[in-house]
């Protein structure tokens, strides 16, 4: 058995054949497994509104501010002497967690109403939809896993109400695009104000 | 395990610059910004790994650890090192990890006995046909010898990263290289052992 130098071993040019190999690429993508690890994990959070639905989004939001806070938010007093309702935005409280409930509860039976009676959705819409949906399924299996006395629970709900909105931005989105190409579209769930009346 | 960096570059395949900006949204969660920097170095990442482990659907794996791994840890890169190598190292330990784990610790203790003046058979060999030499290395030879001709890490630095001695990692790439030229052409291979790992 011979033994060789090294300088005849550590051929030099075995390195650059080595080198020289093409990269591999694996048969499928690790990405989605890796994806929804993340998601689970907690360590990664979703742009939660594109510039494209920023605008409607805010909108939508404010929106439903302005409709609702009158029938939410009172003083203790309540109503004013002359029956009207009395809304003090200052001193106003954050919103309990069955009212963020109720508010979730709200914004949903909408969307129903208008996945019902409304067109699909476009390419770009749907995966916004989509991404959007798979937070607010993490938002419910985070509250899975916690009651209302949690102190989490409140910032919970308020989170699965903000992406709730954000969702019925794209919806309205939507709705007004089918309505602006003649398609056939319920101009009642389509109008943005409606789902919070 | 320690991290290592190797002392002499030779055009890495994970040498890629990151943009900073794509790290600082990634630092931040950005999930977007995650994908990118996956996509980026995937193809890195399984390479070192199947090259290491022989094994498509383990590289896969590894490729998923080692990534989630990166990014769960994402917030601790401070920017003193390139993120490639960082990355890199991280690659290389889940893989090492997945060796000592599998127990596949075997590597090349004899030489083929093939004349010296042989010309070098590699640099007429297609690529398939290294491959497939290479894949019949012992794991542990075929790491040390990838690392050192490919990824560029020095003796010293795979001796730490496996736990063994300088000298170990030389006659590793010498035995490598004997055993390659022996695979292409067409010798009978030689026996392999065992050693038991050391920890670090």
């Amino acid at each position: 058995m011979s033994i060789r130098t090294a300088n005849d071993l550590n051929d030099d040019t075995l390195g650059a054949a080595l080198r020289d190999l093409p990269l591999a690429s694996p048969s499928a993508s690790a990405w989605p497994d890796l994806e929804r690890a993340l998601r689970a994990a907690g360590a990664a959070r979703q742009p939660l509104v594109r510039k494209r639905y920023a605008i409607p989004a805010a909108l939508a939001a404010a929106l439903a501010l302005f409709a609702v806070w009158p029938n939410r938010v009172q003083t203790p007093g309540g109503a004013e002497p002359g029956g009207t309702t009395t809304t003090t935005l200052a001193a106003a409280p954050a919103p309990s967690v069955e009212r963020l409930r109720d508010e979730s509860q709200r914004i949903e039976g909408w969307l129903r109403k208008v996945s019902a009676s409304g067109g699909p959705l476009d390419g770009r819409d749907l995966m916004a939809a989509t991404e959007v949906e798979d937070l607010i399924g993490l938002v419910d299996l985070q509250l899975a896993g916690a009651n209302d006395a949690s102190p989490d629970a409140a910032a919970l709900w308020r989170q699965r109400v903000d992406l709730l909105r954000d969702l019925a931005a794209i919806r309205t989105n939507n709705a007004y695009s089918l309505a602006g190409n003649g398609v056939a579209a319920n101009g009642t769930a389509a109008a943005p104000g409606t789902w919070i009346n | 395990m320690r991290r290592i960096y190797p002392t002499v570059e030779r055009q890495s395949t994970f040498a890629i610059d990151v943009p900073t900006s794509l790290i600082d949204r990634a630092q931040r969660g950005d999930l977007r910004a995650f994908e990118q920097i996956y996509r980026l170095f995937e193809r890195p990442v399984y390479t070192l790994a199947l090259r290491l482990l022989g094994d498509a659907d383990v590289a896969r794996e590894i490729l998923h650890d080692a990534m989630l791994k990166l990014f769960q840890r994402i917030a601790q890169f401070r920017g003193d090192s390139p993120f490639w190598g960082w990355l890199r190292q991280i690659a290389l330990n889940e893989a090492l990890m997945r060796l000592r784990k599998d127990r596949k610790l075997e590597f090349d203790a004899v030489y083929d006995d093939i004349e010296a003046e042989v010309a070098a058979p590699w640099v007429h060999a297609d690529g398939l046909a290294l491959e497939q030499a290479l894949g019949k290395l012992s794991p542990v030879t075929r790491s040390v010898l990838w690392l050192y001709h490919v990824e560029g890490y020095s003796h010293a630095e795979i001796a730490d990263s496996l736990g063994k001695t300088i000298s170990f990692s030389k006659s590793q790439v010498a035995r490598g290289t004997a055993r390659m030229r022996g695979f292409l052409l067409g010798v009978t291979e030689s026996a392999s052992c065992l050693f038991a790992p050391q920890t670090t």
